[in-house]
């Protein structure tokens, strides 16, 4: 426990623990990463608000293709400036306790790039794109076949966009995303 | 393991809260955060059981909160604002007895779970994982989380059996001094396993059938102790094994049917592992996704091209050949086991070793051997092929342990303590599996990767993560296997396990790379569990059958007995109540009682089974008329883009509905909606006689509707086909075999679609006769098509009596003879000069505020009903996932409506003060309707309102709506 007790209140790491789906120690625990990604800044602040530029140097941020999207998504000013208290959040939602529902809630944001809370086919391009990386490239056709493809199994109103429950119908039928969307802290 | 143990009294009621309620994101400056807030608070309040000033429902605010996708700053905020606000609110409601204990009891529980977890926990080997996470993705750690996970287990059963067995043995060798041990210890004992083993701890025949008295007052009955705690041992773990194992398929394979559905979206949504962390594995991880989707597309494609016999042939050919050559070897290697236990097994010198050794060397070669013929068969899917491999692997090593195990049982009558010898023998077994597959492969992984280094070449290879968990697997049945004969067994496989985790894991990071081809854990898992438990199923028979029916030796704590299970038998024989336990199992094993249960067992499962075919029916129905109806709505956008000639529809994508107030143009607001009206006044004036007017089902036209008619007998019969329309294109459409009460809902579908007909009539005839002067299309049309999709909700009226329809028909047509219909009573105010388009405005404003308001209503009504219904219907078989998913589907839904009631009232209310110009009620009317199609993605609602139209849909008697459609008509 030792130096991160001094920072937080009893009273804050139970609601802490109450709010997330981490234990006391675990929250202490995630703040010390916290405290690594801008020691000097979060010395003085322990809630400080770490631009996006730092937020990506943790380490699982980094090489994530989406990585900009999370520290957006989970930002509370939506700029992609977090807070502790933002990082909390995000590491508890890509724990293992959590539910899939919540994971599936949190995910469907960060691939709804435009935010019209519909995943359209702009979305599916722009989550391809990111996923098979800047060095290699599917031709248009392929491109679209592949959109095709996914809309055929998921689109289930044909109305060439997935909404949520579209989305998570997806999601509950796959037995790889609690494997993947996943991140120890 | 954590996952399982979600608490269980989370219900669906706080699982997705922010979809129920609603709260929208949270992304406005900071003067908006505590409006959000209070939003939220406001919201959560609606809800009584969260409300009130116990632990329990502190306990579900907390989960409510939690699983809120909000910001953690919000979800304090609002915290702080809902345990202010619960002490002013609360209301107690009695909460009965087994329910408040429940809920106690798992508070407890959690409190000290957290409590442990604070006061000194923290993963075991969480770092490790994480690095080998980070560095090589989730498909490596899924080994090592599974030797996690059978190390623990071990572990614990090394925990009971150590101490409750081991330890007073140790305790009785002292006190007895009979340490008579007559053999010296020699250095290769370790590894025989023999000579002075035999007579230690490590073997069941040194344990003693004496009672033993450890302090002055407590005895300890060895045998008794010795039986009790292995049975017991064997069962939890098979119970736990049967658990996870059962939990695992659920997840794997039937709650995701399969798995295999959905390729495309899956390898997309996801496909990205959240855990990778270094550069290196990232790239890899892109570029196997890349290769992933590509082999995808082709795969695709060569579906298409038909393979030719020949070559079918040929390859069905092929794999039969080497099915039967693979099964010819792992019998030979079976036949060879027996043979090399014939001639060497009973030796007590170094001589037992040859078995051993030829066997783990037969294990080491053999997989690989495998895995080589597997390439040869050609098998469609890789998959199958890993599979097939795996499976093949996995019947070797049971095969092996199957003869080693049998050899000891036949052969018992005639060695001497023979459990020691198949205790030695499994003890063996662990340890050169120990040499072989962990040391000895090291140091050739090692070698290779020493050579290749020197080669240049890229020294790094992919780690087989399958057959490093076959490997697990076997070790931990040859420990299920010993454990039996060998009680200190528990604590050496642990420790094992322990330098193995080391060992690969040290492996792992200096030899091996990431995987370029992406591993799919999940359900590979799911088989690996499942061989497991094959393991655990088949030794416990095995074990059962020991204790039953074969004789134990002279040595060792059963000798005495005839079979082991009589110390069960005599046991009970003490027990003060025979009599009445005899009684009753006696009656109970009786042949007539065993049928009873078989026959009641059967109809239950017959039961279940015919309930949960009703289910998927009923699923596959409501499928299809979701697809129904998006056909509709893409059809009205259609045919909304067409007669608006993208005048304004421009920016409406073909085939998504939009707000009507995207649609409009911006100022397009309820006054200049009346201005257009005005303008056109004359216009109106003259057209509107002639436009018709969508009818209410049952008085429209026969010709809409087709319907096969004589063949519905009664709603209660199951198989009769209805046949449906189809649109309007007269497609028909076949509805077979609903649930039980499915009659309402086919008619009503029926009538739906009747309906849906006259009602694009209705706007059709509105928009042509409009068309021709400017833009008044933009009045009635987006306020009507976008209330089109909830028009059929309404067939669930009751259809009004014959004597009440025919004399409206009559005035009906009195009216179109003469000119000037009679106008209705509304309050006007000063709109004088141009009474009637405003009357006509309004009417038809008023005519679908109640509809829509009927239909709120009825939906509301409908989805309570639709909710409890089913939720009693639901049969508990959990493969029904999908009716649950639309139970959860019809909550969210029922939480959008509210929401939208919500919505126009507050409206309706706090309209600005309203322009001079218009005629009150007119303008609340507009207001009204138009707000209820305000806001986000109506067109999800509407979609999703028609399913909970088709779902269930009893028989309404409202006949309060009706007024609507007979006023219009008589307006007419």
């Amino acid at each position: 426990m030792g130096q991160g007790r001094s920072q937080f209140s009893e009273e804050e790491l139970q609601d802490y623990q109450d709010l997330t789906y981490f234990t006391k120690k675990e929250v202490l625990y995630a703040h010390q990463k916290f405290k690594v990604l801008a020691p000097e800044k979060v010395g003085h602040n322990k809630n400080a608000k770490l631009p996006m530029s730092k937020m990506l140097n943790y380490p699982e941020l980094n090489v994530n293709p989406f990585g900009d999207r999370i520290c957006k998504v989970f930002s509370s000013s939506r700029d992609g400036d977090c807070t502790f208290e933002d990082f909390l959040d995000m590491m508890s939602v890509f724990s293992e306790a959590a539910p899939k529902s919540v994971k599936a809630e949190h995910a469907f944001r960060i691939f709804d790039f435009d935010g019209d809370d519909m995943l359209g086919i702009s979305d599916l391009k722009q989550i391809i794109e990111r996923l098979i990386g800047k060095d290699n490239h599917l031709g248009e056709q392929e491109m679209e076949r592949l959109i095709q493809n996914v809309l055929e199994e998921a689109d289930l109103d044909d109305d060439g966009a997935l909404s949520f429950a579209e989305f998570e119908h997806i999601i509950d039928r796959s037995s790889d995303f609690l494997n993947v969307f996943r991140m120890r802290l | 393991m954590s996952e399982h143990i979600e608490m269980s009294f989370r219900g669906p009621r706080v699982l997705s809260a922010h979809r129920r309620h609603n709260f929208g994101v949270y992304a406005g400056p900071q003067t908006n955060f505590e409006g959000h807030a209070n939003k939220i608070v406001a919201k959560l309040e609606e809800d009584g059981a969260l409300m009130e000033d116990t632990p329990v429902s502190e306990q579900l605010r907390k989960e409510a909160l939690r699983d809120l996708p909000q910001c953690l700053t919000m979800k304090r905020c609002v915290k702080e604002k809902l345990t202010k606000s619960v002490s002013l609110k609360s209301k107690r409601r009695p909460i009965g007895f087994w329910k408040r204990f429940k809920y106690k009891s798992s508070i407890r529980f959690k409190k000290f779970v957290a409590n442990v977890k604070n006061f000194n926990y923290f993963e075991l080997w969480h770092g490790s994982l994480k690095d080998i996470e980070g560095r090589f993705g989730s498909g490596y750690a899924s080994y090592f989380k599974f030797l996690r996970w059978l190390f623990v287990m071990n572990f614990f059963v090394a925990l009971f059996s150590f101490p409750l067995l081991v330890v007073p043995q140790i305790i009785y060798d002292a006190t007895e001094n009979n340490n008579s041990n007559i053999r010296q210890f020699q250095a290769s004992d370790i590894f025989i396993g023999n000579g002075f083993f035999d007579d230690t701890v490590l073997y069941y025949g040194h344990y003693t059938n004496h009672t033993i008295q450890l302090i002055s007052f407590l005895l300890f009955d060895v045998p008794v102790a010795y039986f009790t705690l292995i049975v017991v041992l064997y069962l939890i773990s098979f119970v736990i094994l049967a658990v996870s194992v059962a939990q695992s398929y659920r997840r794997t394979f039937i709650e995701t049917k399969g798995g295999l559905q959905n390729v495309f979206a899956n390898r997309i949504f996801c496909g990205w592992d959240y855990s990778i962390a270094t550069k290196e594995a990232a790239h890899l991880k892109s570029l196997a996704i890349f290769n992933e989707l590509k082999e995808l597309l082709n795969e695709e494609r060569r579906y298409d091209e038909d393979r030719t016999c020949i070559y079918k042939f040929w390859t069905c050919s092929t794999q039969i050949v080497a099915n039967i050559l693979i099964l010819v070897i792992i019998f030979g290697v079976g036949w060879l086991t027996w043979v090399l236990l014939d001639n060497y097994g009973q030796e007590d010198n170094a001589k037992v070793l040859i078995t051993t050794i030829v066997i783990n060397v037969i294990l080491m070669v053999l997989p690989s051997v495998f895995h080589y013929v597997a390439t040869y068969e050609d098998y469609a899917n890789p998959r199958t092929a890993l599979y097939i491999t795996l499976i093949r692997t996995y019947l070797l090593g049971s095969v092996i342990i199957g003869t080693v195990l049998s050899f000891w049982l036949i052969n018992s009558g005639n060695t001497d303590c023979w459990e020691n010898h198949l205790g030695a023998e499994i003890y063996r077994f662990v340890l050169f599996d120990f040499i072989f597959s962990v040391v000895l492969t090291t140091v050739i992984d090692s070698a290779y990767f020493g050579t290749l280094f020197f080669l240049g070449r890229d020294p790094k290879t992919e780690f087989n993560v399958a057959k490093h968990t076959l490997q697990i697997i076997f070790n931990q049945a040859l420990f299920w296997v010993g454990f039996l004969y060998s009680p200190i067994l528990p604590v050496i496989v642990a420790l094992k396990m322990f330098i193995i985790w080391y060992v690969r894991e040290g492996c792992v990071r200096k030899f091996c790379k990431p995987p370029a081809r992406i591993w799919r854990a999940a359900q590979t898992q799911t088989w690996f569990m499942m061989m497991v438990f094959v393991g655990i199923l088949l030794v416990i028979a095995a074990h059962g059958y020991t204790l039953k029916s074969v004789p134990p030796s002279s040595c060792g704590p059963f000798n005495g007995y005839n079979y082991t299970y009589e110390i069960v038998t005599n046991n009970i024989e003490y027990l003060e109540e025979e009599a009445a336990v005899w009684k009753v199992l006696f009656n109970v094993t009786k042949p007539g009682g065993v049928a009873l249960f078989m026959v009641a067992l059967g109809i239950w499962v017959y039961y279940v089974k015919e309930q949960a075919l009703a289910q998927r029916e009923k699923v596959k129905t409501m499928r299809e008329m979701l697809i129904w109806m998006a056909k509709d709505k893409k059809f009205l956008v259609q045919w909304y883009n067409d007669v608006t000639k993208g005048e304004i529809g421009t920016n409406l994508r073909d085939d998504r509905f939009m707000d009507p107030r995207k649609v409009l143009p911006h100022e397009c607001d309820d006054d200049i909606i009346v201005r257009y009206v005005n303008q056109n006044s004359s216009k109106m004036r003259n057209q509107r006689n002639s436009i018709p007017v969508p009818t209410h089902p049952v008085r429209s036209s026969p010709r809409a509707l087709a319907r096969v008619p004589s063949q519905r007998k009664s709603s209660s019969s199951q198989t009769e086909r209805v046949v449906l329309i189809k649109e309007e294109n007269l497609t028909f459409y076949p509805c077979t075999r609903l649930g039980q009460n499915d009659g309402g809902m086919r008619r009503d579908y029926v009538k739906a679609v009747n309906y849906i007909n006259s009602c694009h009539k209705f706007v059709n005839a509105i928009i042509e006769k409009n068309n021709s002067g400017n833009k008044t299309a933009t009045f009635l049309l987006p306020l009507t098509t976008n209330y089109l999709p909830l028009f059929p909700y309404l067939i669930g009226k009751k259809p009004p009596k014959k004597e009440e329809i025919k004399p409206l028909r009559k005035t009906v047509e009195r009216q179109t003879a003469k000119k000037p219909p009679p106008e209705p009573q509304i309050p006007v105010g000063d709109c004088e000069e141009i009474p009637q388009p405003q009357q006509y405005a309004s009417h038809v404003a008023d005519m679908v505020k109640d509809q829509i308001h009927s239909f709120l209503n009825h939906l509301h009504e409908d989805m309570n009903k639709a909710v409890r219904k089913t939720k009693s219907e639901t049969p508990k078989c959990k493969n029904l996932d999908i009716v649950k998913q639309r139970l959860e589907e019809l909550s969210k839904i029922c939480s959008l409506q509210k929401k939208i009631e919500s919505k126009s009232q507050i409206v309706a209310q706090g309209t600005p003060p309203k322009p001079p110009s218009l005629p009150p009620p007119l303008c609340e009317r507009l207001d009204a309707g138009s707000d209820i199609s305000e806001g986000e993605s109506d067109e999800k609602l509407s979609q999703k309102m028609k399913i909970t139209c088709y779902k269930e849909s009893p028989d309404i008697s409202d006949s309060s709506d009706i007024k609507s459609d007979s006023d219009l008509e008589a307006f007419l």
